[in-house]
């Protein structure tokens, strides 16, 4: 082995026993109380998620789903049924009924 | 650091607190700090300075309170705090280093003094005793600096501390082969900045954060 592998090697040794005995941090005599407020305020800011509360947000989101596919259900069925029909779904998607003509004469519909 | 999980306490269980503040009360919160606060700044005095472990630690708990709702439960919550306290500690090495406010202080005279006379030391005793003096601690620190916020790390739980790869992969939350990889890399780093401090040259870092 090399002198300078042998002194790196040594100073190295050295160095892990220096961590190695270093006393064990503690925490300071306010740090839970510390810790404590800022949980506490980001509680406040951020509530943590509650089972109930996914469960919740799970249904409002199906119900969207749901309500989504139906509306387009609804409308893909009017859409492909007689004129009268196509004048409601103008109605209620466009508020527009007389648009429906506009479509017609450029041959969009 | 498994060693160091607190005794099981009277009261109620760590997962009977758990669901407590996962139902909504934050305040039960303060049972599991008061009894995982002194594992934490333990974890955490290993990697930061003093100065910041209180600082550091209480990151850990606030990430620990905002992400409880994805502990499984299936290993202790000691164990899982570990592992946020150890990547907080990361986390501060990462943005100091990219904030460039790693300040590399020059070595005191009493460190180079220390160095030129620890390999003159004829016994175990007096070599144990040199390795225990704060220059060891100055020299340690200021080759510490040199290093990226990853060599640190590795470095740290690896060689200094002495864990298994597999304990520190855990804790880092990488790889094995990453972790085995970074601690032979950074190891030779370190020889070479302790060997470039016995020539009296300065070592450069090697850049990555």
């Amino acid at each position: 082995m090399k002198k300078h592998d042998r002194v790196v090697q040594g100073i190295e040794k050295a160095l892990i026993q220096a961590h190695r005995s270093t006393s064990q941090a503690e925490p300071g005599p306010f740090f839970q109380k510390k810790v404590m407020a800022c949980i506490l305020e980001e509680s406040v800011s951020s509530r943590v998620p509650a089972s109930s509360d996914l469960n919740t947000g799970r249904l409002v989101w199906r119900l969207a789903i749901l309500s989504y596919l139906v509306v387009t259900v609804l409308a893909a069925h009017l859409m492909a049924s007689g004129p009268d029909s196509q004048y409601y779904v103008s109605m209620f998607i466009l508020g527009d009924a007389s648009s429906l003509d506009l479509f017609h004469a450029f041959g969009i519909m | 650091m498994s060693s160091s999980l607190p005794c099981p306490v009277d009261g109620p269980s760590d997962s009977e607190i758990i669901s407590r503040v996962l139902g909504g009360n934050a305040n039960a919160f303060e049972a599991l700090v008061h009894r995982y606060s002194r594992l934490v700044a333990g974890i955490v005095g290993k990697h930061i300075p003093r100065d910041r472990v209180d600082e550091v630690a209480q990151d850990a708990f606030v990430e620990g309170f905002r992400s409880l709702d994805s502990f499984s439960q299936t290993s202790p919550f000691g164990h899982w705090m570990a592992k946020i306290a150890v990547r907080c500690c990361y986390d501060f090495w990462r943005k100091h280093y990219r904030k460039k406010e790693v300040l590399i202080s020059d070595l005191s005279p009493d460190a180079w003094d220390w160095m030129d006379n620890l390999l003159a030391a004829r016994s175990d005793e007096i070599f144990n005793r040199k390795a225990a003096a704060a220059e060891a601690v100055e020299v340690l620190d200021h080759a510490l600096g040199k290093l990226s916020a990853k060599d640190r790390m590795v470095l740290t739980l690896v060689h200094l501390e002495g864990l298994p790869v597999k304990e520190a992969a855990v804790l880092l939350g990488w790889s094995q082969t990453a972790v085995k990889v970074r601690a032979h890399r950074s190891r030779k780093k370190l020889h070479r900045i302790l060997l470039e401090l016995q020539d009296g040259t300065p070592g450069a870092d090697e850049g990555d954060v």
